[in-house]
């Protein structure tokens, strides 16, 4: 039993569908800072994936700052790291825009935009009841 | 880790001819070392056989291939025993039962790991006092790759290990390549049309049309590729292997 979400969609690469799920988890707090993440084989016969993927995986985790390899314990989610400031950016940048322009495509108001953003803001912060 | 290291497997310019009929033609190949490689193609385009020229069944006249760095048909059989076969239909001595076929075969490896043997065993759920020529088809594909994972392989080339079995004897299947590819760093080559079992298991894959390689990459970037070039949002394994059999007669196309 793995101790994140996830069902897996044929078609899409498996291995970013686990990396988003995982760090879903993590910001929302389901997976709490200390707790460890299953290994490598864990992972692998658990969603019944190539052992290559889930080892990219955690390497990606890693990598994220978003889990720390603790020696003799496996891998832990850590307390976050602080983004750079061009990292910062560069999500206020690209990934904003591309909300706006597709919200402004389906004639969405910018009320609805940040009501729903709101709402999954909660919905993934630590402590909330989804999940 | 595939990026980096050497081929397991490396076929250049093979070519087998069964009378007038070319089965393979020319055929290139390389797989790295630690990859779960699909090789996937329509009955007949030659992947069977070209299994058998790489597990040394079918004799090569024209082309090389190299398994390990050797050379197979100057292979030290110390090399040779690293390369494990496992096909369906595959011929096993039908008296004997699973317990006696450990005992007569583990002698003539030196890598025949006993440990692990009794561990597949029980993930197989094997009936080890039974004659093996009286399991069931599935049962007995079960016999061949636990004899073959027992050597400990660095290669495993797999013919068509899905064909014919229940879902629950699949999923063990599918679970004993997942211990093989993590736990012993095995290279796997399978063929198999059963293409949900290797959806999310491959990490490389080629498609052998006409005797020869049209495509080989990592999954990944075919699959991305494919969604590039059709926009399409998802590509399973089904859709890539249909799109990429009817659109290609071209020559290899690399998208790594």
């Amino acid at each position: 039993m793995l101790p994140f979400l996830i069902t897996l969609v044929a078609g899409e690469s498996p291995y970013r569908q686990i990396v988003y799920a995982a760090t879903r988890a993590i910001v929302a707090g389901t997976l709490a800072p200390g707790v460890s993440f299953p290994s490598v084989r864990e992972l692998s016969m658990a969603l019944k994936i190539n052992p290559n993927t889930a080892h990219k995986v955690i390497a990606e985790l890693v990598r994220d700052g978003l889990l720390e390899v603790q020696s003799g314990v496996g891998t832990v989610v850590t307390h976050g790291r602080t983004a750079s400031e061009a990292e910062r950016q560069a999500m206020l940048a690209r990934p904003v825009e591309q909300v706006v322009v597709e919200a402004k495509r389906l004639g969405l108001t910018l009320d609805e935009v940040q009501d729903a953003m709101h709402r999954a803001w909660r919905d993934l912060s630590p402590g909330s009841d989804c999940e | 880790m595939t990026d980096t290291t050497l081929a397991a497997i490396d076929v250049r310019g093979l070519t087998i001819r069964y009378g007038r009929q070319t089965v393979l033609q020319q055929l290139d190949l390389a797989v790295p070392a630690g990859a779960l490689f699909a090789l996937l193609g329509a009955n007949g385009a030659g992947k069977s056989t070209l299994l058998r020229a790489l597990a040394g069944i079918h004799p090569v006249r024209r082309g090389v291939i190299d398994l390990l760095g050797h050379d197979r048909a100057r292979m030290p059989i110390a090399v040779q025993r690293q390369i494990a076969y496992v096909a369906e239909g595959q011929a096993l001595p039908a008296a004997r039962s699973v317990s006696e076929l450990a005992v007569y075969l583990a002698p003539l490896y030196p890598a025949w790991d006993r440990s692990y043997s009794d561990q597949v065993l029980a993930a197989f759920h094997l009936p080890v006092h039974k004659p093996v020529g009286a399991l069931s088809r599935g049962q007995r594909m079960k016999v061949s790759l636990w004899a073959a994972l027992a050597t400990r392989p660095k290669v495993l080339l797999m013919d068509e290990p899905f064909t014919g079995m229940e879902v629950a004897v699949k999923d063990e299947l599918v679970r004993a390549l997942i211990d093989v590819v993590s736990l012993v760093e095995t290279t796997v080559l399978l063929c198999t049309h059963d293409l949900d079992e290797v959806e999310m298991l491959a990490d490389w894959m080629a498609l052998l049309v006409d005797g020869r390689i049209t495509h080989a990459a990592p999954l990944e970037s075919l699959r991305a590729a494919y969604a590039q070039r059709t926009g399409l949002e998802r590509v399973p394994l089904k859709t890539l292997y249909l799109g990429l059999s009817r659109s290609e007669t071209s020559p290899v196309e690399v998208l790594v």
